[in-house]
This record gives structure tokens, C-alpha cells and sequence, in this order.
């Protein structure tokens, strides 16, 4: 199908599955389209959307656990017997054919009950609840923290090109990027927690220790998650910076007299904010990465560590449920991210419409 | 609906001379060319060393990795040079067999995310409609979701181990290289050299492998480069993690591990690999880095990945 | 008058990396009058930008003054700081820069542009901004004014923006304007509006204007003075009528000779060699391509006077050239249908039965959005005959690029069939049987993408000789490719470059070349020429005019430019939204066209070439 004059629309929603189809290959493209509806609101659509591809990762998520087999030997060890492996397939259900424990356990998750781990027994809920709230936090500061840095420096060092903005961040980013997060967080903790004794070893106090302590747990782990995204940010900043203010309509505002100031603000800015919006959103994916390494690094008690854990002694309804809420919460956030981008960008106001 | 009926003329300019003799020196010009953008050498240097390293390590270590050679946790002396860890094994000996794993699961796990990718997109993107939408989905829906999370559930169903993280995340990179294949064959098949071999009637085949895949080579050569870098640190974390590689193998991500509770008495266990690992890492994004610079990375930027 | 802008021998270099540097304009002087519009013409790599941008006081970066100075109001402001500078863009100089999209910053309201300059410039609150922006686009046609400023820019058409462009330019009122391609990209209609506009502002303002296009046609109707650009120099200028009735320097009347008319004559003739890129030192710039070229020309030639206010830079100016070359047979008589070329064999059509017919073809295309689908192609019929030109004209979104590849087979009809000798062709290109795929044959209009940058030429050329003629010796296919190359007049020298390594009229030559060695009996041109400069174009033309004779091929010719069309096409087609608004022999149709549209689109170019007489 080919879509006359409307180029630009697609990139710049920057999800991926709304590229319009060129013209096509061996086989020339009709012409005509099969249907021709009004297309829905765009509200719709995204809902649409997301209740999809949250169904296509539960499908994904349970199909993968349910092929591994009956788990109970790895579960219960080399010398479980057989009394002991009936008992537990019986209990968890894991004699039914799939489909039907997946359509069972898709009627609890949508009831709120997200089943029994394997390992203790106990409700799934149980477990992840207490640590929630800290996950949460934990990756609010780091964001927050993030978005605060490397956007400044970013813009900063792409208006400057090559200026000392610029070679500073550059150096600095390139080598923080090459190490992996644990890596950083290790460097953190010998400096911070042994070499200057201000901050603490690792996490636990988060669920122990009184506020001030528990505060001061969040931390180096919330500096380690951040350290770990700025320099994509900054590049990608100081990338798009560059690409603006390269652009016909800056040197035009240029020439009308408009200096540096109101130039970044007014003209650069409004045009480079969308690609980043879009890529703090996506960003989000290795803030996740992030939190686990860091939880497990720092010993901190969220559901990074739950889900490492989890993972390790195979109790899938725990990394189901898991895996099923931070990829819900992450299709949103890049649902609102998209929809932020469309709000900033007047031509896609109209187009989306 | 308005394509633009008058372009500005296209400067008829006297071009370089280039004559067929020298086309094939151009290889080896480039090679310095690229070469001289200080990332690229520094990056090469490293990667060079450090792959010595990996691959004389082995026979030039004093001890055997996994034996136990000494009381556990001596410092640095003249017959431990790092000490011992642990379980009393020569650290020096452990980091210079551990770098293998380090480098060549990523690159395995990266190779065949290429050949996924390459098949898979190339044709998804020349071919559209129907293929083009399914890819798309599916694409859509691996990247929905975040890649730790991928291969915690592998991991929970099948185990952990080396074979499993390296088949894992090349499914779980794929995409991204899909994606890149995907937008860069979108932007070159409408261009007017690829209508004109449609129009000669040129099979599928032709048109995609010899028109179109040498033109988004550039593109395609950044993005592996980059996903390498992410491959080294994503899998070093796996064995971090205790996901990846087990002990007692001597992987410095599994050393990473197993020696950090002993951070504040015996360092080394810890900082040598961790230092190695960064090294790595460092290498492979100068080098992707410089591959940027050199192709001029509009295409790539454009692609937003 | 006192000038209110002077060049006065400026020459400009620029640095390239590693210590190159080259030089882009020598000694250029120039003046521009209040209330007088001055054009620049030149075709590209003359300078004409860069100059314009000079005269701004602009740098980028690695430019050098190496001599000479830009005076504004008697005041030098070569050298300036950039705080004066950016008080003077704006207010006393303004800028208009060529691609209309992106003049105007997509995130901004048309208010916001005005409030913006004028709170800069005049300190004006927001409110009064507003009032003096309504105003000015109220001046410049702009519809519903007070509803425009809280627009955004993509609302509004090419023309449109370009107004705004203009009348944000103008609202600060400056003592000068420079208009860099103001038009190109719009159509033709749309163009000769816009330059209406211009023209009557600066009459009425008394703003001294400095117009560059490449378009020597379109500057005679809007501009007071010529000036000609070529390599970084200034080769002849003075007032337009007397420019373009005696040209004086051998450059102007080369290039006066190779745009195309709508007034049959002699068809364009190209100028031989390749345009120069480089500034020349110590000898007459157009040395090389010069018919008139001595011994006395082998010198740094100053700008000689030869007539009233009229200047060039040639120690022969005004004289001719005592042998003119020989011009390549192209004229033919109409009405004669020649023997089709091609594998068809020996049996061509029945006389007077076309060779290929196009029949009730439509094409729609689905837009994104609330359900916009567009007829790009509404039921058109057209014939063509053997050895002959059907030429299709019509602005952008005519569907003359669509027809051209539903014929190729590259777009699916959704109505309509397309018959070739007789036999309806496949809708699918790759559902064509070879002779077919071979009988029509297509070339492009961009020169950058027209050939694989990853293959050599050889390589571009062998294909078609590799797919249609399998059995070819290696040496046969070198034969074959050779004389090929000969045919379209490049060395076969070329065979082992890259298209990067070739200039923008070679690249459309290899891939006529290209189209040729499939022995097709059909050729067709999308546009192949409008993204060339005027002299490689009209050589291109000459290049097409001589394979039509010699091999009396058949060809459909695409392009907006109705001028081209006279001198290739012998029959045309005039589109409109996807319809055929008028068709018949080229002579009846330009001469004395029946529809309005036709009518319309003759007229936004005949002013133009009224100014121009016969060299």
C-alpha cells in the first residue's frame, strides 16, 4: 500500500509498528485497500494496544515456564520421592493440561490472586507486597536522578559542539558506559562505604533500620542505577541537540538576530525533546536490568532480589506474576511516553487525529 | 500529496579521480583512515591485548584455575601474585583463564542474533504487508518486554548455564538488530536504483542481497558493534547474577561474585576481574564509537536506536 | 541612490581540513539599490549561496575573508562582532532561506515567529507583535490573519509558508532583503505568485533586494538587474533586458541558449565540458568551455564595461564564434512515424495503430488518517506511436510519476490495462514475461539514487545484458556495454567508478546508457532532467533528441516543465489531480491551448520568457 505524502508521521511517534509500507517488492502493491474504516481515536487504539501486548507476554511468559516440564524434581531436590513429587504436582496443579492452568491462572490475575510460589507455599501476593513500595522508590529516585543529569549536560554539550562541555561529558559518559552496572556499584561502595564511611554497606537496613538509615540505604544503589542509563541519555541528548540545531530553521532564527537563549529554548528544545522522550521511556527497560543487578548487589530487600532469587530456585508462579507486572508497567510508560510525544509535536497533533 | 517538482540542481561538479588501479588500495586506505580516529586505535589496542590475554592466559598461568593451592586468603605475594581467594585458588590464575567466556559467549550470542536478525528482517522490510506487520508484532511485543525479565524466565523453566544465557539473549537482541535491518531497508528500498531493478524484473533474491544489504552495511556494522558491548556487560552480570556461567568455573563475572563479600580485606579477588570486564567493555565502545564517526552516523541516528 | 548594500571585491575561501583550503568567490562586487531587486543567477557550485550568505555577514564554519569588505549603508560589517551583527539580522538585513519547510520553526505558532522578532528587535510587547503580524500577513494574502498567528506552520501550504517567510522577514522592516531560491519546490503557478509579491513589496517599501535562483527564465520577470555567477565569479552583469537581449560574455549566452522555450526554435543546447568547480587563478574562468577562447583570455580577466551599466568579464565580450559546432540532426518531420526499434522483430505495429496503449487507468492511493484515500490517477487513456515523444506535463500530485510506473510495472492499477503491441502487460513487473520487461524500460529523476552506490558502472551496466541476454560472451557483453557508453557520450574510461565519483549529469547518462542495453522499444523519463542544471539539462536533452533519431525509439517524457516539452515531446498530455485536462500535438496544445488549467500554466512561465529574446 502505498500512502502518498506522508512521510514524516511515522518516525516520529518512534514506535516501531507504524512505519507506513513503501511500495512494494517483486509483488507490486495494490493500490487499493481491502477496508477503509475511519480509524478510532487514538485513546482506543492504545488500549487496544496494551491489553494485546500484555496478553501476548503472559502468553509468552507462562508458555516458556510451562514447557520446562513438571519442575518438582528441580524444586524438590535429587532425592524427593515419589510421594513427595505427587504431592507437590497435585498441589500446584501441574498435572491439567496447559491450557487450562493458563486460562486458571489468567482468571486469578485479573481477580488479584496470583497463585502459590513453589517453594514456599505461600501466596505469591504475600511475597512481592512488602517489597513493592521499596522497588518503587528505589526507582523513582534513580530516574529522577538520571533525567536531572543527563539532560542538562546533554543539551548542554550538544549546543557547545566540541567545546569543553562537550569533551568533558564525552570522555566522562564513555567511561562510565563501559563498565557493567555492578561493576560501577562495587567502585561506589569501596569509596563511599569503606573509604569514607558515609554511607552504608549495603541495603539492609531498608526493611530494619530507622528512617534515617533506611534513606541513606537508598542511595549508593539509587547512584548505581542512575550511572547506569546517563550516559545513553547524554549521547542521545547531545546527539539530537546537534541534529536540531544543525537545522534550517535554527540558522534561520539565527539570521533573524534570535541569540543564544532564547534559541536552546524556544527552538532546539521543543524540536529535540521528542526522540528523548521516547528514549526515556524505552530507557526504562535497563533501569529494570538496573534495579535487579543493584538489589542483588546491594542486598537490598525489593522485588529485584525476590526475582533473582526466585529465578534461581525455579519458582515460576513468583517470576510469572513478577515478569507479568513490570512488563505491564513498562508497556504503560511507553504508552504515555508515546502519547507525551504526540502532545509535543503539533504536526503529529493533527495527523494522529 | 506535494513532491517536490523542481529539486535544486545537483552540482554537476568535476569529481576526484579515481581510476580502477587504485579502487583496490581503497581497502587498505580505509583501514588506516579508520584506523586514525584515536578511539578506533585505542579501542583496537585493548581488544588486541586483551584478547592475548584470553588466549595465552591459559597456558602461561602459574596454577590450575580451579585447584586449591594455598590456605584461602593470603595477600599478594611473590607465589600468588593477587593472592588466593575463598577457597584458597590462585587468583592470577583465575583471572587469566576467565576472560574466555567473557568474550566469546557475547560474541557467539551476538552472531547468531545477526543471522536471526539478518533473515528475518531484510526480508520483513523489502517485502512489507502481511510479513512486514507479523514481524513487526512479534518484534514489538520481545522489546515490550525488558530483557532481564526474558531470561529470568527462561532461566526459571530451564535452568540456568552457559548455553541457555548465549541462546537467550540472542533471541532476546535479535530484535533490536531486526529493527535497525528493518528501518534501514526501509529507507533504501524506495530508492530509485532499487526501482529500476524491480522494473529489469530482478528476483527477490537480487534485489535484497546485492542491492540493498551493501548499502545498509554501515549501519548494520555500528549496530553490532554496539550490541557486543551490551552482550559482554549484559552476560557479565548474568554470571554475576549466578544466571550465567556457574561456578566454579573462572569467569570474572562469576569472580566478581563470589569475591565481593571480601571487598574490604582482600580487594584484588574482586578488582582485577571487575577492572578486566570494564577494559573489555571499554574497547568494543571505542571501537563502535569510531565506527560511528567514520560512517557518518546520520543514517544510524535517524534510526533512533 | 546610495547603495544600501555593497560588495566591494570580495574574495572568500574555505578550509578544509588538514590545511586544504579552497577558494569559493574571487573578487566579487556588487550593489543593491532600495526599491530595485537584483538577481544572481548561476547554476550550482557557482557560489550563489555562498555569496548570499557573505553579504549577510554570515561565517560558517571555516570560512575566511581574504579580501575585500560587504558595506551596509556605508559601513563595513565584514569582520563585525557577533552582538552588532545579530542586532543588524533582522532589522536591517533579513534573510529568506530556500527550503520553505524548514524556514519556520515547527514547534512554534506563526505568532510566536512574529512576537518573537519584533519583541527582539522593536521590544514590542506581545500584544502589539500580534497586531503588526496580522497586518503584515494580511499584506502578503494570507487568509483569515488573527486565526494564521495561532497556527502552526505544517497547516499551511508551501506558498503559504513561504509568504509568511516573507512577510516575517519584511515586518521589521530592513533596509535589505536576500532571497536564497525563494520559489524552488513550489509549482509553477504558486511560483510566479509568490514572485509577484516580492516584486510589488519592494516597490512599495523601498527595500533593496538581492534574488538568487537558478532559474535565468523566472529572474527575467521579477528582476530589475542580472548578474551571472560562474566559479566563484561574476561574469557579466547589468540591467535584465539588456543581459538577456545581448549578452556579452560567451558564459551568459551559452546558458541563455540552453533553457528550454515554450516558443518553438531551436531545441537547448548544452555547453560542453563540465561545469567548474573551483575559483580559477590567473586565467578567464570559463577558459576551458569557451568557444571564443585566445591567447589573450589565458589571464586574470577585471570586469570590462560594455554598455550602459552593463559589465562582463571577457576581453571578447560580444563577439561570436566564428565556427559554431555542428548541431547534432534532431529536427524531424512530424507526422512520420518511424520503424519501432527493439526485439519486437520486424513486424511493428499496423501503421497508425500506437505501439503502446494505456487505457481507463486509475490508481487510488489510501492515506493515513480518517479515511483519505486519493485518486492519484482518474481514468486516464493515452497512446503512444512508434518513434515518438509523448510528453506528460503537470505540477506536483498530477499522477504523471504514478502513470509512468503503473507502465513500468513498478505500481498495480486499480483499473485500466496497459497494452504493448497489442498484448496487455502484467500488472506485476516481475509477472512480465523478459520481452515485455524489456520493451519498456525507465529512468529516474534523482541522479543520487539513480545508480547503486555499492556497484561500479560496469557492474550497473551489465545487468540488464546479464538478466535479458544470458548467452553473451564476457567479451561480447563489454562490446555491447562499450558502444553503449558511447552512444550516451561518456568515456568508457568511467566503466570502473563509482557514482560517487561522477557528476550529477554523468550518473543520468549511465543509467540512459543502462535503459539502452536492455533494447527497449519504449524509454521513459520521469523528471529526468529537473534535477540538473540548466546547461547539463539541455545536454541531456540534446543526448535524448539524438537517441530518438538514430534509433527511433519511442519515449514518454515526464516533467512539469512545459518548455522541455516542446523540445522533445511531439504529442503531450496535460494532468491535473489525477485527470487529463488536455491533450493533442505539442504545437496545438502550447500554441493555442482550450482548457484553463493548460492556459494557467502557460501563462505562469510566458511572462518570463517574453523578456527573453533569441541570441
Amino acid at each position: 500500500m502505498g500512502s502518498a505524502g506522508s512521510p514524516g508521521s511515522a518516525g516520529g511517534a518512534g514506535s516501531p509498528g507504524s512505519a507506513a509500507s513503501p511500495a512494494g517488492p517483486g509483488s507490486p502493491h495494490s493500490t487499493r485497500r481491502g477496508w477503509n474504516w475511519r480509524r478510532p481515536p487514538y485513546l482506543v487504539r492504545a488500549l487496544v494496544k496494551l491489553a494485546a501486548t500484555l496478553l501476548a507476554i503472559s502468553v509468552v511468559v507462562f508458555g516458556l515456564t510451562a514447557l520446562a516440564g513438571n519442575p518438582a524434581h528441580d524444586i524438590l531436590g535429587m532425592d524427593a520421592t515419589q510421594s513427595q513429587l505427587a504431592a507437590f504436582t497435585a498441589a500446584n496443579h501441574l498435572n491439567q493440561p496447559v491450557v487450562v492452568r493458563y486460562l486458571h491462572w489468567l482468571a486469578g490475575v485479573l481477580h488479584g490472586d496470583f497463585g502459590q510460589s513453589y517453594v514456599s507455599g505461600g501466596s505469591v501476593w504475600a511475597l512481592i507486597e512488602p517489597r513493592l513500595g521499596r522497588s518503587l522508590l528505589l526507582i523513582l529516585f534513580s530516574w529522577l536522578l538520571m533525567v536531572v543529569v543527563s539532560v542538562p549536560a546533554g543539551l548542554l554539550a550538544g549546543v557547545r559542539l566540541r567545546g569543553r562541555a562537550d569533551v568533558a561529558a564525552t570522555l566522562v559518559t564513555l567511561s562510565i558506559a563501559a563498565f557493567p552496572e555492578f561493576v560501577i556499584g562495587m567502585v561506589l561502595i569501596i569509596v563511599f562505604a569503606v573509604n569514607l564511611k558515609v554511607l552504608p554497606v549495603d541495603s539492609t537496613a531498608v526493611s530494619q533500620g530507622g528512617l534515617f538509615d533506611s534513606l541513606s540505604s537508598y542511595v549508593l544503589p539509587a547512584v548505581t542505577i542512575a550511572l547506569g542509563s546517563i550516559p545513553y541519555i547524554v549521547r542521545l541528548m547531545r546527539a539530537n541537540a546537534r541534529d536540531v540545531a544543525s537545522h534550517s530553521y535554527v540558522r534561520s532564527a539565527v539570521l533573524r538576530g534570535i541569540s543564544e537563549p532564547a534559541l536552546s529554548v524556544r527552538h532546539i528544545l521543543p524540536n529535540a525533546a521528542p526522540p528523548v522522550v521516547t528514549a526515556l521511556g524505552l530507557q526504562l527497560a535497563s533501569l529494570v536490568g538496573g534495579v535487579i543487578v543493584a538489589e542483588t548487589l546491594f542486598s537490598f530487600p525489593g522485588i529485584g532480589q525476590l526475582l533473582v532469587q526466585s529465578a534461581a530456585s525455579r519458582d515460576a508462579p513468583v517470576v510469572e506474576t513478577l515478569t507479568l507486572m513490570i512488563g505491564a508497567a513498562f508497556v504503560i510508560i511507553n504508552l504515555l511516553s508515546d502519547a507525551l510525544v504526540i502532545m509535543l509535536t503539533p504536526k503529529l497533533r493533527d495527523a494522529g487525529r | 500529496m506535494s513532491i517536490t517538482p523542481s529539486v535544486t540542481p545537483v552540482a554537476d561538479v568535476t569529481p576526484g579521480e579515481a581510476t580502477g588501479a587504485e579502487e583496490a588500495g581503497r581497502r587498505a586506505r580505509r583501514l588506516r583512515a579508520f584506523l586514525s580516529i584515536p578511539q578506533a586505535m585505542v579501542g583496537a589496542v585493548l581488544l588486541v591485548l586483551l584478547l592475548g590475554l584470553t588466549i595465552i592466559g591459559p597456558f602461561v598461568a602459574p596454577y590450575p584455575p580451579n585447584a586449591i593451592s594455598d590456605s584461602p586468603l593470603l595477600g599478594p605475594s611473590a607465589r600468588h601474585w593477587l593472592g588466593t581467594d575463598t577457597l584458597g585458588r590462585d587468583i592470577f590464575s583465575r583471572v587469566l583463564n576467565g576472560g574466555g567466556s567473557v568474550i566469546l559467549l557475547p560474541l557467539l550470542a551476538v552472531a547468531a542474533a545477526m543471522v536471526i536478525a539478518i533473515v528475518v528482517g531484510l526480508l520483513s522490510g523489502y517485502l512489507g504487508g502481511w510479513t512486514d506487520a507479523v514481524v513487526t508484532r512479534v518484534v514489538d511485543v520481545v522489546l515490550a518486554i525488558p530483557s532481564y525479565l526474558i531470561v529470568l524466565v527462561v532461566v526459571t523453566a530451564f535452568g540456568s548455564g552457559s548455553t541457555i544465557v548465549v541462546l537467550t539473549v540472542a533471541v532476546v537482541y535479535a530484535p533490536y538488530i531486526i529493527r535497525v535491518l528493518r528501518a534501514a531497508t526501509l529507507a533504501v528500498s524506495p530508492l530509485d536504483f532499487v526501482l529500476a531493478a524491480r522494473a529489469r524484473g530482478e528476483g527477490i533474491r537480487w534485489v535484497v542481497f546485492r542491492e540493498i544489504l551493501p548499502n545498509i552495511g554501515p549501519t548494520l556494522l555500528v549496530e553490532i558493534a554496539l550490541r557486543t558491548t551490551y552482550a559482554i556487560m549484559f552476560i557479565a552480570s548474568l554470571s554475576f547474577l549466578g544466571l550465567g556461567v556457574q561456578p566454579p568455573s573462572s569467569n570474572w563475572g562469576v569472580m566478581v561474585a563470589e569475591n565481593r563479600l571480601l571487598l574490604l580485606a582482600h580487594p584484588a579477588g574482586v578488582i582485577a576481574p571487575a577492572l578486566l570486564i570494564g577494559v573489555l567493555a571499554i574497547s568494543i565502545n571505542l571501537i563502535a564509537d569510531a565506527l560511528t564517526e567514520f560512517f557518518g552516523d546520520r543514517l544510524h541516528n535517524q534510526l533512533m536506536v | 541612490m546610495p547603495d544600501a548594500l555593497a560588495a566591494r571585491s570580495l574574495s572568500v575561501a574555505y578550509a578544509a581540513r588538514k590545511g586544504e583550503s579552497s577558494q569559493v568567490l574571487l573578487d566579487v562586487s556588487l550593489e543593491l539599490e532600495p526599491g530595485r531587486i537584483v538577481g544572481l543567477a548561476g547554476e550550482s557550485g557557482a557560489g550563489k549561496s555562498t555569496l548570499a550568505l557573505c553579504l549577510m555577514g554570515y561565517r560558517t564554519a571555516g570560512q575566511r575573508v581574504l579580501s575585500g569588505e560587504v558595506d551596509l549603508a556605508g559601513s563595513s560589517i565584514t569582520g563585525a562582532s557577533v552582538g552588532r551583527l545579530r542586532r543588524l539580522w533582522g532589522s536591517r538585513l533579513a534573510y529568506l532561506p530556500q527550503d520553505t519547510s524548514t524556514s519556520l520553526n515547527p514547534a512554534l505558532t506563526i505568532g510566536g515567529h512574529f512576537a518573537e522578532s519584533l519583541a527582539k528587535h522593536e521590544h514590542l510587547r506581545r500584544a502589539a507583535a500580534l497586531r503588526t503580524a496580522a497586518q503584515w500577513l494580511a499584506r502578503v494574502g494570507i487568509p483569515r490573519p488573527e486565526q494564521a498567528l495561532g497556527r502552526y506552520p505544517h497547516q499551511f501550504s508551501g506558498g503559504q509558508q513561504q509568504r509568511i517567510a516573507i512577510a516575517l522577514a519584511l515586518c521589521l522592516e530592513p533596509a535589505v532583503l536576500i532571497l536564497d531560491e525563494p520559489t524552488t519546490g513550489l509549482d509553477v503557478v504558486t511560483q510566479a505568485q509568490v514572485n509577484a509579491l516580492v516584486v510589488a513589496l519592494a516597490r512599495e517599501a523601498g527595500v533593496a533586494m538581492l534574488y538568487v535562483s537558478h532559474n535565468l527564465a523566472m529572474l527575467a520577470s521579477v528582476c530589475d538587474d542580472l548578474v551571472i555567477m560562474y566559479a566563484g565569479q561574476i561574469v557579466e552583469r547589468g540591467p535584465v533586458s539588456g543581459v538577456y537581449a545581448a549578452p556579452q560574455h560567451p558564459y551568459t549566452a551559452a546558458l541563455i541558449a540552453a533553457v528550454p522555450t515554450i516558443e518553438s526554435g531551436q531545441p537547448p543546447r548544452g555547453i560542453p565540458g563540465i561545469p567548474r568547480s573551483t575559483v580559477a587563478i590567473g586565467e578567464c574562468c570559463f577558459l576551458d568551455r569557451c568557444p571564443l577562447r585566445a591567447e589573450q583570455c589565458q589571464v586574470s580577466i577585471p570586469m570590462l564595461q560594455v554598455g550602459e551599466r552593463h559589465e562582463a568579464r571577457c576581453v571578447r565580450a560580444g563577439e561570436r564564434a566564428q565556427t559554431e559546432a555542428p548541431r547534432p540532426a534532431a529536427t524531424r518531420e512530424p507526422g512520420q512515424p518511424a520503424q519501432p526499434a527493439g526485439p519486437a522483430g520486424p513486424a511493428g505495429p499496423a501503421p497508425g495503430e500506437p505501439l503502446l496503449r494505456v487505457r481507463d487507468v486509475s490508481c487510488t492511493f489510501t492515506g493515513r488518517g480518517r479515511g483519505t484515500a486519493v485518486r492519484a490517477v482518474d481514468h486516464v487513456c493515452a497512446d503512444v506511436f512508434p518513434g515518438r515523444t509523448l510528453g506528460i506535463a503537470g505540477e506536483s500530485g498530477s499522477g504523471k510519476s504514478t502513470l509512468l510506473k503503473v507502465i513500468a510495472g513498478l505500481l498495480r492499477a486499480d483499473t485500466g490495462e496497459v497494452a504493448i503491441l497489442g498484448r496487455t502487460l502484467a500488472p506485476g513487473a516481475a509477472r512480465r514475461s523478459a520481452a515485455d520487461r524489456r520493451a519498456i524500460q525507465i529512468v529516474f529523476q534523482n541522479p543520487d539514487s539513480t545508480l547503486n552506490p555499492r556497484h561500479t558502472v560496469a557492474q550497473s551496466l551489465e545487468r540488464p545484458l546479464r538478466l535479458f541476454e544470458p548467452g553473451l560472451s564476457r567479451s561480447d557483453r563489454r562490446a555491447r556495454i562499450t558502444a553503449a557508453m558511447n552512444q550516451v557520450r561518456i568515456s568508457p574510461d568511467l566503466l570502473d567508478r563509482y557514482p560517487r565519483n561522477l557528476s550529477g549529469g554523468q550518473r543520468q547518462r549511465i543509467a540512459i546508457a543502462r535503459a539502452l542495453l536492455a533494447d527497449p522499444v519504449v524509454l521513459l523519463c520521469d523528471e529526468v532532467t529537473s534535477a540538473l542544471d540548466v546547461s547539463v539539462q539541455a545536454s541531456i536533452i540534446e543526448l535524448l533528441l539524438d537517441l530518438r533519431a538514430t534509433r527511433q525509439l519511442a519515449m514518454i517524457f515526464v516533467t512539469h516543465d512545459l518548455g522541455v516539452l516542446r523540445s522533445v515531446a511531439d504529442e503531450v498530455i496535460v494532468m491535473q489531480n489525477g485527470t487529463v485536462r488536455e491533450q493533442g500535438e505539442i504545437a496545438t496544445v502550447l500554441g493555442s491551448p482550450r482548457d484553463a488549467y493548460t492556459r494557467r500554466l502557460i501563462e505562469a512561465i510566458q511572462a518570463p520568457r517574453d523578456q527573453m529574446s533569441s541570441p
